[in-house]
């Protein structure tokens, strides 16, 4: 008896913990991000060893500089083929490398803005989680995540994932393979669920009230009473005055692209007149990496029948002006906040050595090159001092991106060089996510494509 | 060739071409420094970070404390389990016998 209770003793030793599988939702402002900064505190609080076996992750850049952590893609090394049959088998050895370095040692993983997260995305990780905890002993391939705890947090009424609402977590549609099944299933393990329902944020009473009726859709005739004093028309009780403070400066939000460009244009036409500063129009730069950086006309002529997507996300051609507002599009640096998303102004342009200036129309510079560099000012925090600028001051280097395009059956490799910037007079909602901003004008009007709610 | 700061002194601000090179490369790198000193600045100030950590629990309302508290619950399991290791004295193949024996 003695001698299998110690047997057993000793077997238990080995077991592991219960899996977490934990959800925290809660509205904006409700304290989600200061509960993960408490819990990676507490990490740390432990033992110096404890703080590594926690990994922070988001599905945006901006929520992911709020915490601390890396975007989900980027830690989890996921791409878009991972949607392909077979993607693990096709992952390359690199990839792999990348997902060990990333997660090896780590027990507990926390996912901010969980709303934006789809469902392949979600299985993709907890494949990728549990291939790496199974490699270290400590889970096994069958297990979502692999035996890993999982926090995620976020807001389900908040947006959906782009392009695509019913690949919303929760949501059990389509449900015609058993691909679809498994993916819904990972979600319904998420039984440990914390709401959080006290407001930190917004301190007006009434408007606390119609923020908490909308999320268990419980309005009123009077709350919308309330919401409708809000919409701008020929009936409003309000008058605003847009050509002063502190309307002037509103960002508009809104669900179309090409209106945001006209917006940003036009704002920024208007910001250089009233200050009377310059306004560069900067081209990318792309230079053949197949040809010693020599570009045909023929392979030219096809980088410019492509798409920004199809050449990596970089603009063909970005605006720039000395205090113009702008935001940052590509994940540049998210421990230093300078993540997708971050708004700021820039405060000094720094030209290419071999930029020979052109006079455009008006006041605008028309530059062959994109800036060596453009001097920053994120609006939130910045936790980065360089030398010879101010506190809170960033230089934004181009970004360079590769793509291939095929001109009579043979593929090029392309470099483009551009800065990750653009205008933030106007952007668009998805973009507006996780953004603290003081006074917008948002357009409430039907997304041009469907509706944001997978229901 | 005139230097950022000979430029921002005269005025010239805009429409300059000057040699920036040496100067954001060394941008770049005092980046790559500053993040090795944010990493390994968590274990240098201990006391800062315990004040820290005190000062964010106590912040937490019951709810935000209720969800706190099963984290650092499972931690504590998942650290006394890592911490316990099988005896040295304790033959790998009882071990094996045992739990094979265990079903």
């Amino acid at each position: 008896m003695y001698q299998k209770s110690k047997t057993q003793q000793w077997l238990n030793i080995g077991e592991k913990t219960q899996q977490l599988y934990m959800m925290i939702l809660g509205s904006g402002g409700a304290g989600k991000s200061m509960l993960i900064s408490a819990v990676t505190e507490t990490f740390a609080h432990h033992d110096s060893a404890s703080a590594k076996l926690l990994a922070l992750c988001a599905t945006t850049g901006v929520a992911t500089s709020n915490i601390g952590g890396r975007t989900l893609h980027s830690w989890a090394g996921l791409r878009q083929s991972a949607q392909s049959s077979k993607w693990m088998e096709k992952t390359s050895e690199q990839t792999k490398k990348k997902w060990r370095k990333n997660m090896k040692g780590k027990n507990f993983v926390i996912i901010n803005k969980i709303s934006m997260a789809n469902k392949v995305v979600f299985w993709c990780m907890s494949e990728i989680v549990g291939e790496v905890q199974a490699e270290e002993g400590k889970g096994d391939l069958h297990t979502p995540f692999g035996g890993m705890h999982v926090i995620i947090c976020g807001d389900f009424h908040q947006f959906p994932p782009v392009r695509n609402p019913t690949s919303m977590l929760y949501c059990e549609r389509p449900n015609n393979s058993w691909e679809s099944a498994l993916r819904c299933s990972i979600y319904q393990q998420f039984k440990t669920v914390v709401m959080l329902t006290k407001q930190l944020q917004v301190k007006d009473k009434v408007w606390l009230n119609i923020l908490d009726c909308l999320w268990i859709r419980a309005c009123t005739e009077s709350d919308l009473q309330e919401i409708r004093k809000l919409i701008l028309n020929n009936q409003s009780e309000v008058v605003t005055n847009f050509t002063k403070d502190p309307w002037k400066d509103a960002i508009l939000i809104m669900p179309r692209h090409a209106i945001c460009d006209q917006w940003n244009t036009e704002a920024i036409r208007k910001h250089c007149l009233a200050t009377e500063q310059h306004m560069y129009i900067c081209s990318a730069e792309d230079t053949d990496r197949t040809n010693d950086g020599e570009l045909s006309a023929e392979v030219g002529f096809e980088i410019a029948q492509s798409t920004e997507k199809q050449m990596g996300s970089l603009h063909d051609r970005t605006i720039v002006a000395i205090r113009m507002k702008a935001m940052v599009v590509l994940n540049m640096a998210t421990e230093a906040d300078i993540a997708n998303g971050t708004c700021g102004t820039i405060y000094d342009i720094i030209l290419d050595p071999r930029e020979v200036p052109r006079q455009g129309e008006d006041s605008t510079i028309i530059l062959k090159y994109p800036p060596a560099a453009i001097i920053f000012k994120p609006n939130g925090k910045c936790n980065i001092q360089f030398n010879g600028l101010n506190t809170g001051f960033v230089p934004i280097l181009p970004s360079k991106m590769t793509f291939s395009v095929t001109v009579r059956n043979k593929m090029y490799s392309i470099s483009q060089q551009q800065l990750a910037l653009t205008p933030a007079y106007a952007f668009t909602d998805f973009k507006a996510q996780a953004q603290t901003i003081e006074y917008v004008m948002i357009d409430i009007g039907q997304p041009p494509s469907r509706s944001l709610s997978p229901s | 060739m005139a230097t950022r700061q000979q430029i921002k002194e005269s005025g010239m601000v805009n429409l300059v071409t000057i040699q920036l090179e040496e100067v954001i490369q060394g941008e770049v790198d005092k980046v790559h420094l500053r993040k090795r000193m944010i990493k390994s600045g968590v274990s240098a100030n201990l006391d800062l970070e315990k004040d820290k950590w005190r000062s964010l629990v106590v912040m937490l309302n019951m709810e935000e404390q209720g969800a706190h508290n099963i984290i650092e619950e499972t931690l504590q399991k998942e650290l006394s389990s890592e911490n316990k290791s099988i005896p040295l004295s304790f033959p790998k193949k009882c071990i094996k016998r045992a739990r094979l024996s265990n079903g």
